[in-house]
């Protein structure tokens, strides 16, 4: 390849805004993060006291597994709920323009605003537990609970229309004919749920699977307001270590692994759905 | 299966797509629906599956009414000019769907799907991917899936628009043939009166949400009551012919001819007289006491020569096939012949509501 030094430099001056862009704004900072979190005062190698740290002390590591949970759990809650809701919406029924609008409401309302409409209704004294008492039932405890059931909750309420709203879209792009066609060889509503708005929709709900977790994985206000004193996540470790202790390379490597496991999510995102692309246009004809 | 529809009237809110249709299909038939777009074809088609409810009227398979029965309750077929095939299932298995659904046994299911496959001759192709075949492989997947699960009834929604003209008529014949073996009562829409023609027992022409004619392919080609059916399917020459007392026609241009029924008409009127391209015979010299015309305009058909000839101020199309097709150039002076038995239209504004 021979090409031009004229034509590489235009070719780069082209790339320039974009590249550039990520380069300074993303790679910059990130590099810097995961540079911080391997640096010493002692020496010049890459040292990997503070990963190790965080993986042996037993409060860092359950923070961890905690953080992973509490991205885990609410993606699980999302799907479960939005994925049914979403092939409700695609369907025509009497309201749907009302009801279309009305399920978008949590999408708008900030997490934060969303920890305390759950700690009102959920936390002991709030009013759940103020109604249930009335009839004598006593409920269970869900805000600041070791499980971070309320974390879950708030996280879900939040999840579960961004999941629709997806899902919907891939659903909404399913040929008519299609559901025609199932339904002439004798499939009902829930079979063609299953057999071929699930697959078909695939892509759409991994791609909504996949923005939950990682919102999750680095969520603060929600865990920080309804989370239990212990576990805690590790984004709530990283305040504590940065701004009450100082301790920054720990932030910078408890930073390092969560972007690890959101990145490693990712990939298996895209190994998996460049399989079922596959199975679509293996040996297509041009 | 015998089809029988009453008075069906469908509405999608203010617009009304059929008018009180009636219609009967025979066990076993092939009708075809015809008629140009929004014609109510489809709607009619679809209220047969199920998938439109009509507003009132009535549809029964075999005397029980089906008005209730869900889509998926009805047995029957249906292929969609979008072959409708589902993208993520093999070939075997978007056969193994209605089947499933039917609870069919294993062995059984295996058996009945490379008996489907065999029959379109796609049988090396179960474990492919409809995307990895041509449009007419996968529209003949789209036949074997819906016979496959052995339906009462066979629905085509415009089954070959989709695909290339060499094409549409090979799998038109392969369809055809595939009904009269199964001899599934089948009903077919189309826009395409050449298609239409070629596969139907009997069509129905229909126009605004009603059925304008009907009968087999012959009877409406050659002896259509309508001027509008006359110019829908296939070519023709629509003149206006002055009655006179003894019976005979006189056509523009001079000629006295025999009609092949008495019209309606009464002496001294005009009647509406169909005549066909291919029925025209174009003369050197025209017949003594008759006008001649000038070739405006000729046109290679392949098989045959089409002339356009102005004559006392109409345009008649002749087609010429054979030796002699060539031999005229636009500009010449001819005699234009027609035979007797000319067929007298009916005046459609009696016949057809707007």
């Amino acid at each position: 390849m021979t090409r031009p030094l004229r034509q590489r430099l235009v070719l780069l001056a082209l790339l320039a805004p974009g590249v550039g862009y990520l380069l300074v704004f993303f790679g910059v900072p990130l590099a810097r993060v995961v540079l911080a979190s391997v640096s010493s005062a002692d020496s010049w190698l890459p040292q990997f006291g503070h990963y190790a740290e965080v993986l042996t002390t037993p409060v860092y590591r359950e923070g961890l597994l905690f953080s992973l949970w509490l991205a885990l759990a609410p993606t699980l809650v999302a799907v479960v709920i939005g994925v049914p809701l979403a092939a409700l919406l695609v369907r025509s029924y009497p309201g749907k323009a009302f009801f279309g609008a009305l399920y978008k409401i949590p999408l708008v309302v900030p997490s934060i605003v969303a920890a305390f409409v759950v700690l009102i209704l959920l936390d002991r004294g709030g009013l759940a537990h103020r109604w249930a008492a009335l009839v004598g039932i006593s409920l269970p405890r869900v805000v600041r609970d070791p499980a971070g059931i309320g974390i879950i909750l708030a996280s879900a309420w939040k999840n579960v229309p961004f999941m629709a709203l997806i899902v919907a879209g891939s659903m909404a792009a399913i040929s008519e004919d299609l559901h025609r066609a199932a339904r002439t060889l004798g499939a009902g509503t829930l079979t063609i749920f299953v057999r071929i708005q699930l697959p078909l929709a695939l892509p759409g709900i991994t791609a909504a699977s996949l923005l939950v977790f990682i919102t999750g994985l680095g969520a603060f206000a929600i865990p920080n307001l309804l989370g239990p004193p212990y576990p805690l996540p590790l984004s709530v470790h990283m305040y504590d270590q940065g701004y009450r202790r100082g301790n920054w390379p720990l932030v910078y490597a408890m930073g390092t692994m969560l972007s690890v496991a959101a990145i490693a999510i990712l990939l298996a995102y895209h190994a998996l759905t460049r399989r079922t692309q596959h199975s679509l246009t293996a040996g297509r004809d041009a | 299966m015998h089809i029988s529809i009453e008075k069906l009237r469908a509405e999608f809110g203010s617009f009304v797509a059929l008018h009180g249709v009636d219609l009967e299909v025979r066990p076993g038939q092939l009708v075809t629906l015809l008629g140009p777009s929004g014609c109510g074809k489809t709607t009619l088609l679809r209220s047969i599956a199920g998938i439109v409810h009509p507003a009132s009227g009535d549809i029964r398979f075999d005397g029980r009414r089906m008005n209730d029965v869900p889509v998926e309750k009805r047995n029957i077929g249906m292929v969609f000019q979008t072959y409708a095939l589902f993208p993520h299932m093999t070939i075997a298995k978007n056969l193994a769907f209605g089947l499933e659904m039917r609870r069919t046994p294993r062995e059984e299911a295996r058996r009945r799907i490379a008996e489907a496959l065999s029959l379109v001759e796609l049988e090396g192709y179960a474990d492919r991917y409809p995307r990895q075949l041509s449009g007419g492989q996968q529209q003949r997947v789209a036949l074997a899936r819906a016979i496959v699960v052995e339906p009462d009834v066979l629905l085509f929604d415009e089954p070959l628009s989709n695909l290339d003209a060499q094409l549409r008529e090979n799998l038109r014949e392969d369809l055809k043939a595939l009904q009269r073996r199964t001899g599934i009562t089948s009903v077919y829409v189309t826009h395409d009166q050449a298609e239409a023609m070629a596969i139907a027992d009997h069509i129905v022409v229909m126009r605004k949400g009603r059925i304008v004619e009907q009968g087999s392919p012959q009877a409406l080609y050659r002896k259509p009551r309508q001027r509008y059916v006359a110019e829908f399917l296939g070519h023709t020459n629509v003149v206006e012919a002055r009655r006179q007392s003894d019976g005979l026609l006189v056509l523009p241009w001079g000629a006295l001819r025999r009609p092949a029924a008495p019209p309606e008409a009464p002496s001294g009127m005009t009647a509406l007289v169909s005549i066909r391209p291919e029925d025209i015979h174009v003369a050197a010299q025209p017949t003594p006491g008759e006008e001649a015309g000038v070739i405006e305009d000729v046109t290679f058909l392949g098989a045959s020569m089409q002339y356009r000839i102005r004559i006392c101020g109409t345009l008649i199309r002749a087609n010429v096939a054979g030796e002699r097709a060539d031999q005229f150039a636009p500009g010449a002076t001819v005699g234009v012949m027609a035979s007797d038995d000319l067929h007298v239209l009916r005046d459609d504004q009696r016949d057809v509501q707007p």
